[in-house]
């Protein structure tokens, strides 16, 4: 069932210039969307649209089925949780959670009722009577969260809840909200900058880039079948490899001493000349001296334990590409090693308007899981 | 060499306290001499006598003045409060078209004197039949340019995303302006309701003006009949009044001075 719908949103400040071009939209019950972007893309202003904190320019929002562009933001039978969490100084954690609770007529028992399974399902029930000054950044977030958690709405907002952690609680968190969605069955609207979070929270999301709307998908669709390259260079960390080449029904000229056979087998249409190739990191592969595509020369390494990032040029300096190769490798700047394109991973992208032309893989994960056998 | 500095430091700071303090501790001193012990230009009394305290109730009705002056200041410290705050929410948290314009003028009122519109305001007051009133010595200070200002600083730093929550939560205006902004902001009110109740409490001309009968006056103006009712003052008795009247001040600041200093450079940073 379509919870909230999204119909050519648009918003304006001045009148003139659109800072959110035409959002088409829709939400399942139930559902754990994203909305991913870098920062000043508009993410926020979406989210706050929906929420009923800023104007709607242009289009419309609707909630089940009902049209909320001018409901105030408490008709709209929502919760939020902040970036900066939002809590009064002045009240302790209890009064905070149930803070604003008497206005939807619950009873006080119903309200301590509430107060009590939220804190204890987030684990705050021995801070209840504490001021949020006294609680660390990780406590106050599941304050925040509480408070969403009482209103029992069915659709929760969050505005980059987690930006203010360390790097473990945010793990944790990340896990943790995830759970509690689950279990309550809300629906989720999510912002983040952060493309990790999306990758690993979103049952959906959508990538925006200045206002516009890039791709809408599965997590894992966007990563193996990027639409632009914006998407393809946002998503993965490190990101994927974009690079210029010229490409003819021959073969792909990375550079005058790499030219890759052509994957696309007869496909001339997509074959223009100007092309830039797209690989993940994980899809370049050390190779055997006589199968190697290209000896190249590594610039850093980077090893993280499990796996090593190497970042090496081919024949332009300016051009740095990144390899992830599982295991630990020891290689010094300068060094010059071998190493094989897996054909089965690479993207084209059009070099005009970045659009992708051509993805080996039809989008199933079945690549990833080949890599792991190898 | 750090002794030296601080030797020198803290003499400074003494010079200047024993110039700062002299006045009222002279004062003080003087409310319990006699006429003749004044004229002799005495330092200290010779002995710890009360009788011009005695005296000061029976010359004039200082119990109706006290009592005046604090019921007036109170009103005031009240209005300004209420009107300064409920000014500086509207100027901070809600939006409308030439906000900063408006108040900017509102600010630039500032400048005016208070003297230049004492005559407009006595005449409102005395068409009103205000005078001789509380009426007429309060209203015309609810209003507060700076009290706005200075409250409108700290509704500043509150966060936006508060009112925002609250939205959200469906709490309406006022309840957000009652139950989070005011108990928020509480160092910022005391500060101003500290200023605004001295600054009251001070005051000389208006009351002066709007008032004529002794069941109306408020002490200041009772400190001005001391002074005058006969040829030669009875400075004894003078500052016994003075001593008494200046009290209510000195309490008042000794309770509130930490949050005086707060309040007033609060949101001076940022």
């Amino acid at each position: 069932m379509t919870h909230v719908e999204l119909a050519g949103l648009k918003k304006s400040y001045d009148g003139k210039k659109n800072v959110i071009e035409q959002v088409d939209l829709q939400l399942q019950q139930g559902e754990f969307f994203v909305l991913v972007g870098p920062s000043g893309c508009g993410k926020s202003t979406i989210l706050r649209m929906i929420a009923g904190l800023e104007p709607i320019t242009d289009g419309e929002l609707f909630v089940n089925g009902k049209r909320m562009n001018d409901a105030p933001p408490n008709k709209r039978d929502l919760s939020m949780v902040f970036q900066n969490y939002a809590l009064y100084p002045h009240l302790n954690v209890e009064q905070n959670i149930t803070f604003g609770l008497h206005t939807k007529k619950i009873s006080r028992e119903e309200q301590k009722r509430r107060c009590l399974e939220a804190a204890d399902m987030l684990g705050l029930a021995e801070y209840l009577k504490r001021k949020p000054r006294e609680l660390s950044g990780g406590q106050r977030q599941r304050v925040a969260l509480a408070r969403a958690i009482v209103t029992q709405a069915p659709l929760c907002l969050m505005d980059e809840p987690l930006s203010n952690l360390d790097a473990k609680l945010r793990t944790r968190m990340r896990s943790e909200i995830r759970q509690i969605q689950r279990k309550l069955g809300i629906t989720m609207i999510y912002v983040t900058h952060d493309q990790t979070e999306a990758m690993t929270m979103a049952d959906r999301m959508m990538i925006l880039h200045e206002g516009e709307a890039m791709q809408i998908g599965k997590p894992l669709d966007i990563y193996n079948q990027p639409a632009n390259t914006f998407v393809a260079s946002f998503i993965g960390s490190p990101a994927m490899n974009v690079m210029e080449a010229d490409v003819s029904p021959s073969g792909i000229v990375l550079s005058p001493h790499c030219t890759l056979p052509n994957p696309m087998k007869g496909n001339v249409k997509a074959a223009s000349k100007n092309v830039q190739i797209g690989i993940r990191p994980e899809h370049i592969l050390f190779s055997a001296p006589e199968q190697a595509d290209a000896v190249v020369e590594v610039v850093n390494t980077e090893v993280l334990g499990t796996e090593t990032l190497i970042t090496f040029i081919l024949d332009n300096a300016k051009e740095q590409w990144i390899a992830r190769w599982n295991g630990q490798w020891q290689f010094s700047v300068g060094d010059r090693i071998p190493i094989r394109f897996d054909l089965d991973a690479i993207h084209l992208f059009s070099k005009d308007n970045g659009r992708l032309l051509w993805a080996a893989n039809d989008g199933q994960p079945n690549q990833t899981a080949k890599e792991v056998l190898r | 060499m750090i002794l030296a500095k601080r030797i020198s430091l803290y003499t400074v700071l003494v010079i200047c306290a024993i110039i700062m303090m002299f006045p009222i501790f002279y004062a003080f001193s003087i409310s319990f001499m006699d006429g003749g012990e004044v004229m002799g230009g005495q330092l200290l009394p010779s002995s710890l006598s009360l009788d011009n305290y005695l005296e000061v109730f029976k010359k004039v009705p200082l119990l109706t003045y006290l009592l005046n002056s604090f019921v007036t200041s109170a009103i005031v410290m009240g209005g300004q409060l209420l009107v300064s705050s409920l000014a500086a929410f509207a100027f901070v948290f809600i939006k409308f078209k030439g906000r900063d314009f408006v108040f900017f003028l509102f600010i630039s009122t500032m400048m005016i004197p208070w003297e230049a519109t004492m005559v407009p305001n006595f005449m409102t007051i005395q068409s009103l039949g205000w005078t001789n009133s509380y009426l007429g010595l309060t209203i015309p200070f609810f209003a507060l340019a700076f009290g706005t200002f200075l409250l409108r600083q700290h509704f500043k730093t509150i966060p936006q995303e508060l009112y925002e929550a609250s939205q959200v939560a469906g709490i309406s205006r006022f309840r957000f302006f009652w139950n989070v902004i005011l108990p928020v902001s509480r160092s910022s009110l005391i500060t101003l309701g500290i200023y605004s109740f001295l600054t009251n409490w001070n005051m000389y001309l208006w009351p002066l003006l709007v008032t004529n009968t002794e069941s109306a006056r408020t002490v200041q103006i009772g400190l001005k009949q001391l002074q005058t009712q006969e040829i030669a003052s009875d400075w004894g008795i003078v500052m016994a009044g003075v001593v008494i009247v200046i009290l209510p001040t000195l309490l008042l600041l000794f309770a509130g001075q930490k949050k005086l200093q707060k309040g007033l450079t609060q949101g001076a940073i940022k």
